[in-house]
């Protein structure tokens, strides 16, 4: 197989026309694109200042009230009573939501608007005039002081209503929601713990670092958004140019050469495999290298960056080399050139378009967003974006696991299709 | 050592070979001869196995080669009719692609491309991209490639095609030392009967997907012993004349062959006097008459009525 493999490549990088449109297209795009769109960035046109809704079911007056009654139809004595009052006027997890969401830093990512029940929320999300709906429902401050200073177990939760789950918006919602929670809950332990000598307000300028590192990244860049973008979408045209040589190698009797010589069928599919995975791979790190040598795209990210994109583009290279197979099956066993030519020349497009790599799709509508998450190049893309946002790889996961299902449906499909019989 | 029973394929309706028996010994020579559509190239693909008989079977030293296709493929060499290489690459790099994929490795890969690049006289441009050779010099490294794990039988379909006169003889001669000082088996068809007359022990005519004869060459030409074959070249074709000859009760065939007309009469016929008055009669004037031996394009022609490039 590695033979096979080597003779792709080989081949490959001999031909103009291949290495044009593989190479120095995406190129000649992402260096027009991106100093023609040069003072844009993604915020300004994807993610900055979406509207957001946050219904408070229960002011915090009421829940103080609710609380206090609580503990004298406990017995708690009055003393207790007052401290514990005392104690939850400071530690209010209700107003610590607002206090995060009208924080300068996330409304750099949003616009929080304060809606009276959760049914008008609804229904503004419903009719699409805002993201999402973050609701703080009744009981929800008794329940987190009951937890912090009686150790009771409750269950409420803020409930998180969003229009798109699979959008770039919502994982921003879920981050900051996830790190409120996990620091509120830290703040709580040292402020039970040091009987409330630790100073809150000195850590509530700190309590929400992760959300500050995640604001203050830089924003994505146009030359950023189109090496990726047309990365993603170049990276798809290596499947049918790898394919259309597979089809000639049929047609000139090379294919049956390599039949006689004892190659075995799946072998020579696994080849396309390796090879669409190899080549696109090596395709991506020249198109990254190359556009940050010279415009400077990725520069100043950490190792660790690099690794996670490592990841992701080789998850990304190995659906491309899955289609490299599946085109490959489908032209030798119609004995036609047409499903590569249809692919590149249509679905690459397509693919592109709902992917993302013109432009962000988000902007049209969110189902399109989720629509483009089902094509391989952009849930690459979604992933890739994620990560440059400060995203960690474990939650970019779910995207990858996708196109690793992509990629062992359409394995499967290839082996399927690959004629075993008719080998001339 | 090779042979064929009943091989049949149906394409959809249609039945590109029909119930073919042939059979190769070692060492031989056979030639399969047809003209284009006859179904040769199929009947090469299903010996080869890389295309599964509608019915029938072949047989490699009595055991089904279909089924057991690896012992085959291990001693045989198929040369393509179109040039099954990677014309980017160069002939060396071809050559030990197509070596590693035969299994050869290290001292004895490099050995045998030396040797097979110098047998197809290649050796000067073996550093060349393919797409930079000649008709000719594509032809001989599309064979040599076959040549690099030493083949026991080789199948050539039409492997002169299209190149110059030079070139084909070069590869006829080159054909013609593997099968007599190497003891190759080889399994050569062609459409030009002289290749197969000069280059083949045995011949099998075939046409419209079936043998239609076999035997040597001497075999096949006795089919004729009866007829002779008159050249006739005249200074301006003339249907008339050829008419005049169709109908002539002593002549069999008549076919415009360039500036004239090839005749198949039976022998010891003294029809030259009436061909040169029946021109007269036609205001037809020759230039030139031969009586000729008679080929296997003649054969074909008596046994089908069409010519070989018809």
């Amino acid at each position: 197989m590695f033979e096979l493999i080597k003779k792709d490549s080989l081949i490959l990088s001999r031909s103009r026309s291949d290495l044009t449109e593989l190479l120095f297209m995406p190129f000649i795009l992402i260096a027009i694109l991106g100093l023609a769109l040069g003072n844009l960035t993604m915020t300004e046109f994807n993610i900055n200042a979406f509207p957001v809704a946050v219904v408070h079911e229960q002011t915090t007056a009421e829940s103080l009230n609710n609380w206090e009654s609580e503990l004298e139809e406990r017995g708690v004595p009055s003393e207790g009573v007052r401290a514990l009052v005392a104690q939850a006027e400071d530690v209010a997890p209700g107003e610590q939501v607002d206090y995060l969401f009208n924080s300068e830093e996330i409304q750099e990512w949003m616009t929080v608007e304060e809606y009276s029940s959760a049914e008008a929320a609804q229904a503004a999300l419903d009719d699409g005039d805002i993201s999402g709906v973050i609701i703080i429902p009744e009981g929800f401050n008794e329940a987190v002081w009951s937890a912090l200073f009686l150790e009771e177990e409750g269950t409420h939760a803020l409930t998180l209503e969003v229009q798109n789950v699979e959008s770039v918006t919502t994982d921003i919602l879920r981050s900051v929601l996830t790190t409120y929670a996990n620091q509120f809950n830290l703040e709580a332990s040292i402020a039970i713990a040091t009987e409330g000598e630790a100073d809150t307000a000195n850590q509530q300028e700190e309590s929400y670092g992760e959300v500050t590192n995640l604001t203050a990244a830089d924003p994505i860049t146009s030359f950023q958004y189109y090496t990726i973008g047309m990365g993603a979408m170049f990276a798809l045209h290596t499947a049918p140019a790898l394919a259309s040589r597979a089809f000639l190698e049929k047609k000139q009797h090379v294919f049956g050469r390599l039949m006689i010589s004892g190659t075995k069928p799946l072998t020579y599919l696994g080849s396309k495999l390796v090879s669409g995975t190899l080549i696109t791979f090596i395709q991506l790190g020249i198109l990254f290298g190359l556009s940050t040598l010279i415009f400077g795209t990725f520069r100043g990210y950490a190792l660790n960056f690099w690794i996670d994109l490592s990841i992701v583009s080789f998850a990304f290279s190995l659906v491309v080399g899955s289609i490299t197979s599946l085109l490959t099956s489908i032209s030798l066993y119609s004995d036609s050139n047409t499903s590569s030519s249809f692919f590149g020349g249509i679905i690459v497009t397509l693919f592109a378009f709902i992917g993302g790599s013109f432009t962000p799709v988000e902007q049209f509508s969110e189902s399109l967003r989720a629509l483009g998450n089902w094509t391989p190049n952009g849930a690459m893309m979604t992933s890739y974006l994620q990560l440059m946002q400060g995203f960690s790889l474990t939650e970019v996961a779910p995207l990858i696991i996708r196109v690793i299902g992509m990629t062992a449906v359409l394995l499967v499909t290839s082996v399927v299709l690959f004629p075993k019989r008719r080998l001339d | 050592m090779l042979e064929t029973k009943d091989l049949t394929k149906v394409f959809k309706k249609t039945t590109a070979v029909n119930q073919v028996n042939i059979y190769l010994e070692k060492g031989e020579s056979v030639g399969l001869l047809g003209p284009n559509g006859a179904g040769k190239s199929t009947t090469i693909s299903m010996i080869s196995t890389l295309l599964p008989p509608t019915s029938g079977e072949v047989r490699f030293n009595g055991e089904d080669a279909l089924k057991h296709s690896q012992r085959l493929r291990k001693v045989m060499g198929v040369v393509p009719q179109e040039i099954a290489l990677y014309e980017e690459l160069s002939a060396y790099e071809n050559m030990r692609f197509f070596g590693k994929v035969y299994g050869l490795r290290g001292k004895e890969l490099e050995t045998r491309v030396q040797d097979v690049l110098e047998l197809i006289g290649l050796t000067d441009r073996k550093k060349d991209a393919i797409n930079t050779y000649s008709g000719g010099m594509k032809r001989r490294i599309n064979i040599g490639v076959t040549l690099l794990h030493e083949p026991e039988i080789l199948i050539m379909d039409e492997p002169t095609v299209g190149i110059d006169p030079q070139s084909r003889n070069y590869i006829l001669d080159m054909i013609r030392t593997l099968n007599r000082e190497k003891d190759i088996t080889v399994l050569y068809t062609s459409h030009y009967m002289e290749e197969v007359e000069k280059l083949c022990d045995r011949v099998y005519i075939m046409d419209h997907g079936e043998i239609i004869a076999s035997g040597t060459n001497e075999e096949l030409k006795s089919i004729l012993s009866n007829e002779e074959t008159i050249q006739i070249h005249v200074h301006t074709l003339s249907p008339a004349f050829r008419d005049t000859l169709s109908k002539h009760g002593s002549v069999r065939k008549v076919t415009e062959e360039g500036q004239g007309y090839k005749v198949i009469a039976p022998k010891g016929e003294d029809l030259l006097g009436e061909v040169f008055e029946l021109a007269k009669q036609t205001k037809t004037k020759i230039t030139g008459v031969a009586i000729q031996t008679p080929t296997l394009e003649d054969v074909f022609l008596h046994l089908t009525g069409r010519t070989l490039r018809d």
